[in-house]
């Protein structure tokens, strides 16, 4: 039988692995703030009692890591980590041409977002949090976490749009 | 949400490689051991109960603040009046002052007997020095 640690780590570490990935691009530095964070729930186990949403409390304090390993890191080694976007394994592979390129652009393509604004996108499409949810968990007023989806969402589209339609219309 | 967003929506994300989870459970909780082995487990329970926010434990602190902050303004309030009333009437507590000093005069001229108060403020009454002896001043 599982113990509570092992519980949160399968109900809870795909999706903090993924949103760490997407906020620091590199597969290390995911790897010690995941590390970290489970420390952190071993050490104080009663740090998950009373929150009403485990999911969002964890990501929220993955969320703080990464900003804090941001500032603890220079710009020459964000550059560095940026270099390695592509091959960070954001999503999973698949045997379809059309959908492995896609999901190759659309990884480079959130790379180039802001990290505000990548959080935000990622935590809407792929945890399918709502704006409400997203602005607790990221301490941000409504209209900044709508708008920040907003101007993501519209820098995917631009730079995806090509390949969007040829695969649409079947044309790739 | 549209054709585009339902599309990136379902892009399937990597789960951590699987090796991750032996080692960061084991590290975890080796880490947690250590912790604890370094503070007595009651102390740091009770720590923990003591700082963890808890609505109430914060509600608390807020009632206490509030209780001083008041006090203090209270206490600065009556201070001040205090200190305005003594400014803006010196002169009628002055004359307060010698009408209590006169009432207690009045009451002291009526009483027919010498108050030991006084006769103790009185000079000491100095005895008449003894002249030398003739005879001593003859030799």
């Amino acid at each position: 039988m599982p113990d509570e640690l092992e519980r949160l780590y399968d109900a809870h570490a795909p999706a903090l692995f993924a949103f760490l990935l997407n906020l620091t691009r590199a597969e290390a530095t995911t790897r010690d703030l995941l590390q970290e964070l489970f420390i952190k729930l071993a050490r104080q186990p009663n740090i998950l009692k009373g929150t009403r949403d485990e999911r969002a409390f964890l990501l929220r304090l993955a969320h703080n890591a990464a900003i804090d390993t941001f500032r603890r890191q220079s710009t020459r080694e964000r550059n560095h980590e940026a270099l390695g976007a592509e091959q960070a394994g954001l999503f999973a592979a698949t045997s379809d041409p059309d959908e492995a390129e896609f999901r190759r652009q659309l990884s480079a393509a959130l790379g180039e977002l802001p990290p505000d604004q990548r959080a935000v996108v990622h935590l809407k499409l792929w945890e399918g949090l709502t704006f409400d949810a997203i602005a607790e968990l990221l301490g941000l007023p409504l209209n900044t976490a709508a708008s920040r989806y907003r101007y993501g969402l519209d820098k995917l589209r631009e730079r995806l749009r090509p390949l969007y339609d040829e695969i649409k219309h079947g044309r790739l | 949400m549209d054709d585009f967003e339902q599309r990136l929506r379902r892009q399937p994300l990597n789960p951590p490689p699987a090796e991750w989870r032996a080692e960061i459970l084991s590290r975890a909780r080796a880490a947690a051991a250590s912790y604890r082995r370094t503070m007595s487990p009651r102390l740091l329970s009770r720590f923990r109960e003591w700082l963890w926010p808890h609505p109430a434990a914060w509600a608390s602190l807020a009632a206490i603040w509030i209780l001083l902050f008041s006090v203090q303004r209270q206490t600065e309030t009556a201070i001040q009046s205090e200190m305005i009333a003594l400014r803006a009437a010196p002169e009628e507590v002055l004359e307060a002052f010698a009408q209590r000093q006169q009432a207690t005069e009045r009451l002291l001229a009526g009483l027919d007997f010498e108050i030991p108060v006084l006769d103790r403020l009185k000079p000491a009454r100095r005895h008449p020095i003894a002249s030398p002896p003739l005879m001593l001043l003859a030799t």
